[in-house]
């Protein structure tokens, strides 16, 4: 099985998979915008999303999320790597930089406010 | 308790969904009469009540609050929250109304919970909050019609280390990555447990056991309850440690039967009363704990002598049951509606003979099939079922 990578937030294009596979997507919450291609996003399944890609290409996803903060993919240098179900948890996360900070839950707390205050 | 302690007071000082967190708060802050409802979707101990009473703080409003499953049907909805869903204050004052578990509402169209939900939406003069733990279920995707539908998912483990290093440090703890990480591993998303977990480990667990065998000795010897309160609120552990220690310690002790069974239904009491607060996230309850049991104790054993037993299981295997409940829990939850059946029922009833009928693979892939059921599940039923059969 090949792999594909797939970053949530990130836009990716298919090959022609049918109708009944887009309708699938599209009901697992993934958005398509045409000429930009497919994402992934918070309101996404992400299970069911990557099985019915992964089913219908028979190629292997390999997911993974942004940093909160810089928006860098978080996920290939992470400790937890092995270990993280990415189609379980929430989709964003922390990069190496933004996690071993000093005050690094200051930072992160303080960028939600910025963003919410946008 | 460090997880009381340290429990959010605002929304940015939650870890995890955090796209999820920015649109609750935009939706509310841009919503008027007639506009959508929220509904936040995601599996038990995400933080799903937690958010709303930080969105309800933060926005000022009032917070209105009931559990859907204690009013399943239009009628008994109408009476509790009609009222508030169609006025405000004199001062013009909005509430945030919370309709916690509407999963949990009467499925059948004729007693019209979920329509009257909808209509209310359409109505409302205050804004409502949904939250909802099954994204399959009926009433979730009809309330999703007309809801914004946010997902709450567990954080991943790296912001739930963020968060215990954060507490670690503000409690001036060295505790290394390696040992940190092992925690979050282990907690699986569950930040409380998490949490609780770190703090057992401040503690050491051999200084803990310590000082509960002295605390429990301090409360059978009490005089009297308010002694004996004093005694269990210097129990290092949560309540359910209280609870497993005074259960071992009456279990254990010689007792008269309607004694030892006076003994146990305030044990049973206590143990509702955690049982409310957690689902509720009600930890106002907690005031109340300690008394139940201290004055409970000593009204129904005067004068008994009994002393602290660790009758329980050791850890691992504590840990083991823990981890294997949640996933009987799971399954129930999936298998129970498509029998008809309440989770419960289907627990007392129904599993003894399915995990009979998962002794064969054919039917353990074929169920595996229709509930669409991960590896770890399949193993575990495959594991079980072997038990049961043995």
């Amino acid at each position: 099985m090949e792999g594909l990578k797939i970053v949530v937030g990130n836009r990716f294009n298919l090959p022609r998979l049918g109708t009944d596979v887009f309708s699938a997507l599209m009901k697992a919450g993934v958005d398509y915008e045409k000429g930009g291609g497919f994402i992934f996003t918070a309101e996404t399944n992400l299970q069911t999303a990557t099985r019915t890609i992964e089913s219908a290409t028979g190629e292997r996803i390999e997911l993974s999320v942004k940093c909160f903060v810089c928006l860098k993919e978080s996920c290939p240098s992470c400790p937890f790597e092995a270990t993280c179900d990415r189609c379980a948890v929430s989709p964003t996360c922390l990069c190496d930089e933004h996690s071993a900070a000093e005050d690094a839950f200051g930072m992160y707390s303080r960028n939600f406010e910025a963003r919410l205050a946008e | 308790m460090w997880s009381e302690k340290y429990r959010p007071k605002t929304i940015g000082g939650m870890v995890g969904n955090e796209e999820a967190r920015l649109k609750l708060v935009s939706w509310l802050e841009k919503w008027k009469p007639g506009a959508r409802a929220a509904l936040l979707v995601g599996p038990p101990g995400t933080g799903k009540t937690t958010l709303v009473h930080l969105l309800a703080a933060r926005s000022g409003l009032n917070l209105v609050e009931l559990n859907a499953s204690d009013a399943r049907t239009k009628e008994k909805l109408s009476r509790r929250i009609g009222e508030v869903l169609t006025s405000t204050s004199l001062m013009g004052e909005r509430t945030l109304v919370f309709l916690d578990e509407v999963d949990g509402l009467s499925g059948r169209n004729d007693y019209g919970a979920v329509e009257f939900i909808k209509d209310s939406i359409k109505k409302s003069e205050n804004p409502i909050v949904m939250a909802a733990n099954d994204p399959d279920a009926d009433q979730v995707k009809k309330l999703g019609e007309a809801s914004l539908i946010l997902r709450i998912r567990p954080p991943p483990p790296r912001e739930v280390q963020l968060y215990l290093r954060m507490i670690a440090d503000k409690e001036g703890l060295k505790v290394d990555d390696r040992t940190l990480g092992e925690t979050v591993t282990a907690a699986a998303g569950d930040i409380r447990y998490a949490v609780n977990a770190l703090q057992s480990g401040a503690a050491g667990v051999k200084d803990v056991e310590a000082t509960a065998a002295q605390a429990i000795n301090a409360f059978f010897d009490a005089p009297d309850g308010a002694t004996a309160l004093k005694a269990l609120r210097s129990h290092p552990g949560q309540p359910r440690d209280k609870i497993r220690d005074l259960l071992g310690s009456v279990l254990k002790a010689r007792l008269d039967g309607s004694d030892r069974a006076k003994a146990l239904e305030v044990l049973s009491r206590a143990d509702m009363l955690v049982g409310r607060m957690t689902r509720g996230q009600d930890w106002r309850l907690l005031r109340y704990f300690d008394s139940t049991i201290a004055y409970g104790i000593k009204g129904a054993l005067p004068g008994e002598r009994l002393a602290y037993s660790q009758d329980f299981l050791p850890w691992p295997l504590q840990l083991r049951v823990w981890n294997d409940s949640k996933k009987v829990k799971e399954l129930a939850a999936a298998l129970g509606p498509r029998l008809s059946v309440s989770q419960k029922g289907h627990l007392v009833e129904d599993f003894p003979y399915l995990m009979l009928l998962c002794s064969s693979k054919k039917f353990r892939d074929e169920l595996a099939r229709l509930l669409d059921l991960e590896e770890p599940m399949v193993t575990f039923l495959a594991k079980e079922s072997g038990r049961w059969k043995a």
